[in-house]
This record gives C-alpha cells, sequence and structure tokens, in this order.
C-alpha cells in the first residue's frame, strides 16, 4: 500500500505537545489547544501502526481522549 | 549434524548470556527511601492469599519500586523470583527459559526438569513444560514470588496463552505479581470473579495528598507550603514520575514559587515539560552524558565511555543513581543499570531533536564494544540502528562458526532472530545459518528454499569475483569457500532427518571428497551423519567405521562432546550386533574419561545409561539402576530425548525385576512425556507398557495395547522389531501359538539379514518357546541351541531369566543334551536352579570388571594400597599422620565406593579393577 492508500486517523489525547514530538509519532501532525489537549492527526499505514501509535501514547502516559478514523472525501 | 549439539546457552560463566541472565532475575533494590504506602501494602499482603496480583497503570506510577520494596524489605518470609521483561522475551522459549532460571534461583531443582525440556531441540508443548514446572513447585516446601515485571511489552499469544494455563493451575507454593501498562489479554474477569486475583490500578498507586506531601518535603528535602504541594498534586493528578521530576527541578533553588507558578499554569505535558527543567540544571557533563547514553538498553562504566568517548562513565552512571534521576542498578555489584523506561523515552527523543545526526554515530561506538567484547546480539543491533545492516550481518557471521563447534545452537538462533529476515536472506553464510537452525529444531520446511538461495549467491559472488577482481563481503570467516560442500552436508542431514538414509548416505560421501582438510565442523557433521544414517540403515559395520573414526579423532583433541556421543553410537551398534562384551568396553573407556573431571558434561550420561542397560542384560540388578540413574540425571540435559527414552525403558525393567511394578509403570509414564516424537511412543514405549502388563499378569491391557497398536504385519520394518516382538509376547501369552510362530519364523531371517543378533536372539528364544509349547520338541531344541549360541559369546543372562519356568525347562534339556553345558548352567544357576548334572562347576558370573562410578581419591588409594599390604586402621594412621577417625571414615568410603561389605573384599576388588597390583 502507498502512502496515499493509507487512512487518516485522529488521536485526541490530554496535555500539550509540541510540534518536536512529531517525529515521535510517525509524522503526524500535532495540534494543541488552548484548554490543553492535543490532537495527532495523519495517515496511519494499517492497524497495527496504529495499535503502536497508541502504545506510544500509553507508555508517554498521555491520558487517551478519542481516536477517530476520518473518511476520505 | 547430530540432533544433540547442544549445550546449555548460558554455557560459559561470564558469557554475555549470562550476564543477562543475572540481570533480568535480579531482584531491583528499593530505593533506600520510600514513601511509607501503607494503605497500598496492606492490600498487596491480603493479596498473597489469591493466586495472582496484577498492578496495572501507566509509567511512572511507581509499579516496580512498590512492589520491589514490598517484597524485599517488609520482612514477608517469602522468596522472590524476579523477572525484568522486555521485547525480546517474545520468544516462548527464552521467555519460559528465563522464568524458570529465576525459579531455578530460589530452588535449584524446581527448575532442573523444566530447564531440560526446553533445552530439547524439538521441545515438548508449552504446557507439558509448564506442568512439569507446577508439579516440581507442588512438591517443595515454602513459598515464592513469581514477579513478571513490565508484562505489557509481550505480545505474544502463546505466551498469554501459556500463562493463563498456569494461572489456571496455580499451586499454593507459587503466587504471581504482574506489573503492566496495559491490562492483559488474560481471563481477568474470570480470575475476579473467583476471587483469584488481587488488583492494584493506577487510582490506587496515585499519591494522596498526604503521600505527596510526605515525597517532596520530607524525602527530597524541600520546604513547600501546603498550598504549593496541594498545587502540585493537582497539576500531577499524583502521577509520582511528575512529582519527582518537579521535585529534582525544584532542588536547589532559592524560590519555588515561580517554578509552581510556571508549571501548575501550563498545560505542556508534564514529561515534556519537566525533564526539559530537570536536564537544564544539570551539568553540561551530565546532561550531554544523559542525551548521549539514552540509546542504550542497559548501561555500564566502560560501555558509556566508548560510547561518550570519556573516562567518566562509572563515575557517571553512581551520581546520576545518588541523585535519583530515574537510574536503577540491575546488580548489586554496581556494574550494570539501566534507566526507567519513561525517561529514557522523553530523553532519547530530545537527544532526535537536537542532535540528530549524531545518533547513528553513538549507536556505532555502542555497535563496536559490544563486538568487541562479544556480546553478539546487543552488538549487531546497534549495527542495524546505526544504519549498517552489512556490519550487522558481519558480526554475527564472525562468531558463528565458533558458536556452532562449541554447539551452542540456540545463542545462534537467538542471533539471528535479531536480524530482518530480508538481511538474512540476502547473505549466504546468514542463509546457511538460519538452515543449519532449523534443521537442529527439526523445522525441515524452510531449510530447501535457505540452501538454494544460499548456493546462489555463492555462485554469483565467484562470478562477481572473476570478472572484477573484488572479494565478496571481505569477511573475516572461512565459510565461503566452503559454501558450496557446506550445503551438500546439510542436504545430508536434511535427507537423514526426513529419513531418506540412502541419499544422506550419497550425500555425505559426496560431500567428505570435496571439503577441505581444515572444515573441521562441516567433516564432523558428515562423519555424524555417516554414521547416524549408516546405524539407522542398518550397515552396521560402515556406522562401526564410523562412530569409530570420530571417537579417534576427537580423543586427543578432548572434544569429549563427540567422544561421548560417539561412544554411546558405537555401543549401541555393538549391542545390536550381540558383542556385548565390546560395547562394555567402549562405554568403560568413555567412563574412565569422564570420571577425571568433578562434573561430568551432560552428554557423558549416555554412556552410563548404555553401560547399565548392559549390566541389566547380565543381571546385575544393582549395578544397573546405579548406573542408569546417574545416566538420566546427566542425560536429562542434553538434547535428545533418544538416548533418555532407552535409558528409561532400561530402568523400568530393572524396576520390574525387582518386583516394583508402579515403580516400572512411573518411568514409562516420564518417558512418554519426554518424547516428542508419536513413532517413538508407538513403537517403543507403548510395547513397553504392554510388556509390563504382561508381567502382571494382565492380558487385558496387554491385548489391548495389542489391539489398539494395529501394527502392519505386510512389510516387517527393522525400526519397529522391537513392537513386533512385544506383539508376538502376546499373542504367546493369549495361547494364539500358531500366530505367535507364524509372526517369529517371519522375523528372524529379517533380524538376522540385518545382522541384528541381540534381536535375533529374544526371537529364537521366543519361538523356541513357542514350538515347545505346541509339541514341537526337535525344532525347539534346535531353535534354542542356536540362541545359546548366539548368545554365549555376548554373556546374555537376562533373557533367558526372563522367560520363567518354561525358559528352565528348555535349559535343563539343552544342558542335559551337551549344548553349552557352562553357560547353561550358569543359566540354570541365575534362575535359581541347580544344573542337573552334579559335576557341573559353573559359577554364576555375578561380578563383572566394571569401571568405578566414583574414583578413589589420592588419599583413599594411599589407604586402600595400605590395606593391601594387611596394614590395621592404627598402623595406617600413624603411617599416614592422620587421625583414627580419619582413616575409618576414609576406609568406609573405599568400601562404598567398590561396592564391598569388608577390606578383604575391597582388596580382591581393587585388584579385579585393575586399581591396585
Amino acid at each position: 500500500m502507498r502512502t496515499h492508500d493509507w487512512i487518516r486517523y485522529e488521536i485526541k489525547v490530554q496535555g500539550s505537545l509540541d510540534s518536536q514530538w512529531s517525529e515521535w509519532f510517525d509524522g503526524l501532525s500535532m495540534i494543541s489547544t488552548e484548554s490543553g489537549e492535543t490532537t495527532l492527526s495523519g495517515p496511519v499505514a494499517d492497524q497495527a501502526a496504529l495499535h503502536g501509535l497508541l502504545n506510544k501514547v500509553r507508555d508517554l502516559n498521555l491520558p487517551l481522549l478519542a481516536v477517530y478514523r476520518v473518511d476520505p472525501t | 549434524m547430530a540432533k544433540a549439539e547442544i549445550i546449555l546457552p548460558a554455557a560459559g560463566k561470564g558469557s554475555a548470556g549470562d550476564t543477562i541472565l543475572a540481570t533480568k532475575i535480579h531482584v531491583p533494590r528499593a530505593r533506600s527511601a520510600v514513601v511509607a504506602r501503607y494503605r497500598l501494602l496492606q492490600r498487596l499482603n491480603e493479596g498473597l492469599e489469591r493466586g495472582f496480583t496484577l498492578i496495572s497503570a501507566p509509567a511512572g506510577f511507581g509499579k516496580t519500586t512498590l512492589v520491589a520494596s514490598w517484597l524485599r524489605d517488609q520482612g514477608l518470609g517469602v522468596d522472590v523470583a524476579w523477572m525484568s521483561l522486555d521485547k525480546q522475551d517474545n520468544d516462548p522459549i527464552r521467555f519460559w527459559h528465563y522464568v524458570a532460571a529465576a525459579l531455578g534461583g530460589w530452588r535449584v531443582d524446581v527448575a532442573e526438569e523444566a530447564l531440560a525440556m526446553l533445552h530439547l531441540p524439538e521441545p515438548p508443548p508449552t504446557e507439558t513444560i509448564l506442568t512439569a514446572l507446577i508439579n516440581a513447585l507442588s512438591a517443595s516446601e515454602g513459598n515464592v514470588v513469581l514477579v513478571l515485571d513490565d508484562y505489557h511489552v509481550i505480545e505474544a499469544q502463546p505466551i498469554h496463552e501459556a500463562l493463563s494455563f498456569l494461572l489456571d493451575h496455580l499451586p499454593a507454593q507459587l503466587h504471581v505479581v504482574m506489573t503492566t501498562r496495559s491490562d492483559p489479554p488474560l481471563a481477568l474477569a474470570r480470575l475476579r470473579a473467583r476471587r483469584q486475583m488481587a488488583e492494584l490500578r493506577a487510582n490506587d498507586l496515585r499519591f494522596t495528598l498526604d503521600e505527596s506531601a510526605a515525597f517532596l518535603n520530607q524525602l527530597m528535602g524541600l520546604k513547600l507550603s501546603s498550598h504549593d504541594v496541594g498545587a502540585l498534586e493537582e497539576r500531577t493528578e499524583g502521577w509520582i514520575a511528575g512529582l519527582q521530576l518537579a521535585a529534582l527541578s525544584m532542588q536547589g533553588l532559592p524560590e519555588v514559587a515561580p517554578f509552581v507558578a510556571a508549571f501548575t499554569g501550563s498545560h505542556r505535558h508534564v514529561v515534556d515539560y519537566l525533564v526539559e527543567e530537570v536536564l537544564a540544571r544539570l551539568s553540561d557533563r551530565l546532561q550531554s552524558f544523559l542525551l548521549e547514553t539514552s540509546i542504550l538498553d542497559r548501561l555500564a562504566g566502560p560501555l558509556c565511555d566508548a560510547v561518550t568517548d570519556q573516562h567518566d562513565g562509572q563515575a557517571m552512571l553512581e551520581a546520576l543513581e545518588r541523585a535519583n534521576l530515574f537510574i536503577v542498578p540491575l546488580d548489586e555489584e554496581r556494574q550494570w543499570y539501566r534507566y526507567h523506561h519513561l525517561f529514557r523515552d522523553v530523553v532519547n527523543h530530545r537527544l532526535r531533536q537536537s542532535q540528530r545526526d549524531r545518533v547513528v554515530e553513538l549507536h556505532s561506538r555502542a555497535a563496536a564494544w559490544y563486538a568487541q567484547e562479544g556480546w553478539v546480539e546487543e552488538a549487531s543491533r546497534h549495527a542495524l540502528a546505526a544504519g549498517q545492516p552489512s556490519w550487522a550481518a558481519q558480526i554475527v557471521e564472525q562468531h558463528a562458526p565458533g558458536i556452532m563447534d562449541r554447539g551452542e545452537v540456540a545463542s545462534l538462533r537467538q542471533w539471528l532472530q535479531a536480524l530482518p529476515p530480508s538481511l538474512i536472506r540476502s547473505r549466504p553464510q546468514l542463509s546457511l545459518a538460519q538452515a543449519l537452525v532449523l534443521l537442529y529444531h527439526g523445522q525441515l520446511d524452510g531449510v530447501e528454499a535457505l540452501l538454494q538461495d544460499a548456493e546462489r549467491m555463492a555462485a554469483g559472488a565467484r562470478e562477481l569475483t572473476a570478472t572484477t577482481g573484488e572479494e565478496y563481503h571481505g569477511s573475516a570467516s572461512s565459510w565461503l569457500g566452503d559454501i558450496d560442500n557446506a550445503v551438500v552436508v546439510m542436504r545430508g542431514t536434511l535427507a537423514r532427518l526426513q529419513g531418506d538414509h540412502r541419499r544422506a548416505l550419497e550425500l555425505s560421501r559426496q560431500a567428505l571428497q570435496s571439503l577441505s582438510e581444515d572444515s573441521s565442523y562441516w567433516r564432523a557433521n558428515v562423519v555424524w551423519n555417516i554414521a547416524l544414517s549408516t546405524y539407522s540403515s542398518g550397515d552396521f559395520d560402515a556406522a562401526t567405521r564410523a562412530f569409530s573414526e570420530i571417537l579417534a579423532d576427537n580423543w586427543n583433541t578432548g572434544n569429549s562432546y563427540r567422544i561421548f556421543y560417539a561412544a554411546y553410537g558405537l555401543g549401541r551398534v555393538q549391542v545390536a550386533q550381540g558383542r556385548l562384551h565390546q560395547a562394555a568396553k567402549t562405554c568403560r573407556q568413555a567412563i574412565q574419561l569422564a570420571n577425571q573431571t568433578d562434573k561430568p558434561l551432560p552428554v557423558a550420561g549416555t554412556v552410563y545409561l548404555a553401560m547399565g542397560e548392559l549390566l541389566y542384560e547380565w543381571n546385575d540388578l544393582e549395578g544397573a539402576r546405579r548406573y542408569l540413574m546417574q545416566g538420566l540425571e546427566l542425560a536429562k540435559r542434553v538434547g535428545d530425548f533418544g538416548p533418555l527414552l532407552h535409558g528409561y525403558m532400561a530402568l523400568s525393567h530393572v524396576r520390574q525385576a525387582q518386583d516394583d511394578v508402579a515403580g516400572a509403570l512411573e518411568l514409562l509414564e516420564e518417558a512418554r512425556r519426554i518424547t516428542p516424537i508419536q513413532e517413538a511412543v508407538d513403537y517403543l514405549i507403548l510395547p513397553s507398557v504392554a510388556r509390563l502388563h504382561l508381567a502382571q499378569g494382565n492380558l487385558p491391557s496387554a491385548l489391548q495395547w495389542a489391539q489398539v497398536a494395529g501394527l502392519e504385519l505386510g512389510e516387517l520394518r527393522q525400526d519397529r522389531m522391537y513392537a513386533y516382538v512385544m506383539l508376538a509376547r502376546v499373542l504367546l501369552a493369549r495361547k494364539s501359538w500358531h500366530e505367535a510362530r507364524d509372526l517369529l519364523i517371519r522375523l528372524a531371517p529379517r533380524a538376522e539379514a540385518a545382522g541384528r543378533v541381540h534381536a535375533l536372539i529374544k526371537i529364537l528364544v521366543l519361538t523356541a518357546l513357542v514350538l515347545e509349547t505346541i509339541g514341537e520338541a526337535e525344532a525347539a531344541q534346535t531353535t534354542f541351541k542356536r540362541a545359546l549360541c548366539l548368545a554365549e559369546p555376548g554373556g546374555y543372562i537376562r533373557t533367558f531369566v526372563e522367560g520363567g519356568q518354561p525358559i528352565v525347562a528348555l535349559l535343563r534339556r539343552a544342558h542335559n543334551a551337551g549344548d553349552a553345558i557352562e553357560y547353561t548352567a550358569m543359566l540354570l544357576a541365575a534362575c535359581g536352579q541347580p544344573p542337573g548334572d552334579a559335576t557341573s562347576s559353573a559359577q554364576p558370573i555375578l561380578h563383572l570388571a566394571q569401571p568405578l562410578l566414583e574414583p578413589l581419591s589420592e588419599r583413599e588409594m594411599e589407604v586402600l594400597e595400605l590395606i593391601a599390604k594387611g596394614a590395621q586402621n592404627q598402623a595406617i594412621a600413624r603411617q599416614l599422620f592422620v587421625a583414627l577417625d580419619t582413616v575409618k571414615k576414609h576406609v568406609s568410603r573405599i568400601l562404598d565406593k567398590l561396592g564391598v561389605n569388608n577390606r578383604t573384599e575391597a582388596v580382591t576388588r581393587a585388584r579385579e579393577l585393575g586399581i591396585i597390583r
């Protein structure tokens, strides 16, 4: 599967992480809100990659708030 | 290669494997001062009543610290077996090996059997291994807590299943504690419902306000107002790592209020924020040290020096420990440490951010250090991380031949597991090594493909060299020239394992022709293949030559591993040919070799087993029992169930002969457990069980075996001879005389043609019995005479004695007819019958010159020599300048070792054995 076949996910976590962490999370973009939440978003290769990302979230002790799959439109 | 070329993975003392094992099972020392958390300790104590304690919370909640301090420092009176898990432990064999080793650290005997099974080339199903562990634990005294720390790294389904099995069958002596960041995929709901599980979760582990205050003010020596404590506790939500980082950030600050305000006012992720704070306060030196060493899984002074290119590594590590900077010692000697995972992740991330281009360099340095120290797995991993797969491959290739010479296939397997499959397939030596590992474990499927890859690549490389003049890979290994030959050798092994002995021999002989003189490893493999294939296909002469060659080749190089195995093989061939005395001589020589060391190699056990079987046939039941038991003890640790199987069978015969039928059955059950190959169970073990049934007069059970076994009698196969003979016995017992006779009459020529004298003797004895019973006395006598004639040179006794009364009649008749007069007299005596002819003077052969199981010490030899000269104890004491008591002790040991009851017998025996003149 090529990158443009990958599916976009959005992962929302508690806590602000700046964009420097993007590389840690496989290049997902990171947007923080004023209220102290961060959304990681971008294309993910497959389910295994998704779980890998969620593990990284877990390992940084970032409370997981939501995971969305973004329909390609 | 012989399937049994393996020694335990953690072989040499101080090897990488040993060190890693030690650090993984080391119980972490809780920091000298921790916040006393009585409420949690109480819950943990109560939880001991249930079998399983789960501590599930994200990183940084102090799980490990809590468990360590609970177990180590609370004076609970329970013993601890600790397992620090990491990603590599997802290999079930490795996982359970470490668990068994951790439990073995508690009580050696608990883990022995499980470890032995894990080291077999084809380990039995995990359930079997665990059952052995569970049984051993159930039989132990005392209690042990097994801690599985960081279980979330385990993702392999087979391990989860096996752990479920363990929890379902938990012995009372064992309590399991698991720390993890994610709930494990076990039947937690069921365990909860049955109140078999105690649980601590993040909410339990958070610092309360009081605990936070205690930590910050008392432990960390800060002087915070309760307001500040409250603010910090709220910001971090009692997260211990967060509080710890905050405390570190505040140490030495003249004013903490600004810090607290800034920190609590920020939404930035706690760790990210605080690690930056902490790092900023460290000296430049310490900062760069932390950053650079964050690439390492484990830290030691010299390793850190290599990575940082400085000389203060050890000092740095100790400083970090004193400063409470998230570093954990992995042993008592302060040699090895690791960072707290979370802390390390963040620092590592920072390293990648700020010094991206240095990361590769740092991994290179680590790889170089590890390579130099011979830590192959770690070296190759860092080489891969440094983006240099060729280097990683070269490191493994360089060390592979050495490790195969020592037979440590398990290590090779681990090294290869660390490399990406695509890398392995792109290099001929690695493909070869991988094929070797598969062959060893009996996973024959992928082997041919790997061999073809290796062949193709080697051919391609030669072509390249021929056209460009460049050396392929410039590798340090000398394998390349022999890759083609190695492939032929391995194809030969493959054929042998698939049972195609003809092809195996063809390929092996072909390889022998073209292997170079110094390819000692491959040559040795070829001769092995030839020996085993010729033995299996019944070409005893060729097998004898091959085994003898191996013995001769290795006797002086001291590769005792091969010596014992070859001696065992040769012994078995000689037994099969009915040449019992030669077999005994072969074993004796090997046993003498074994006696030269304090700790004989496990593989020496095989020759003890062979000796035991011989003694049984010669009717020395006690001697047989001793040799067999010692042999089993040793041979359990060898990676081959074959000798063990025969050992168990022989010992069960001994027990049966000593009227311990229950014990005999137990042994056969054990044999069944350790035998992974169904054929061996069907054609060796089950018939043995039937034999026991017959001996007990339990004909129905024996008949049932015969029926279920459904032996195909169309084409009689050599490797099922034992089962056929047993069937004949059953038919005999069932009074199906003619069926029995017909079968035996077909078996005899088959055995004869194959040169299997041992089997032939038994067949003929049985045939004679049958013929006698159906009234063909003359045919019976002729057959029996033949049996005696074949059996006499080897001195067979038990084969006849087992036959009971019917045999006695045959023996008497033979004796009176003048057939083998002395032999038959001796046999009759062994059966407890006087010979019919009063003039016979044959004495039963009770002692044969057997080598000592345990040699006499120098001192004991001195005492013995004086005894032989007729000295009494007093005189001996005077002459040797020792106390009288000491002499008495020596004498008693001497009598013991020689297996005699008094001094006179001792001297006689010692002269018989050639120990004294």
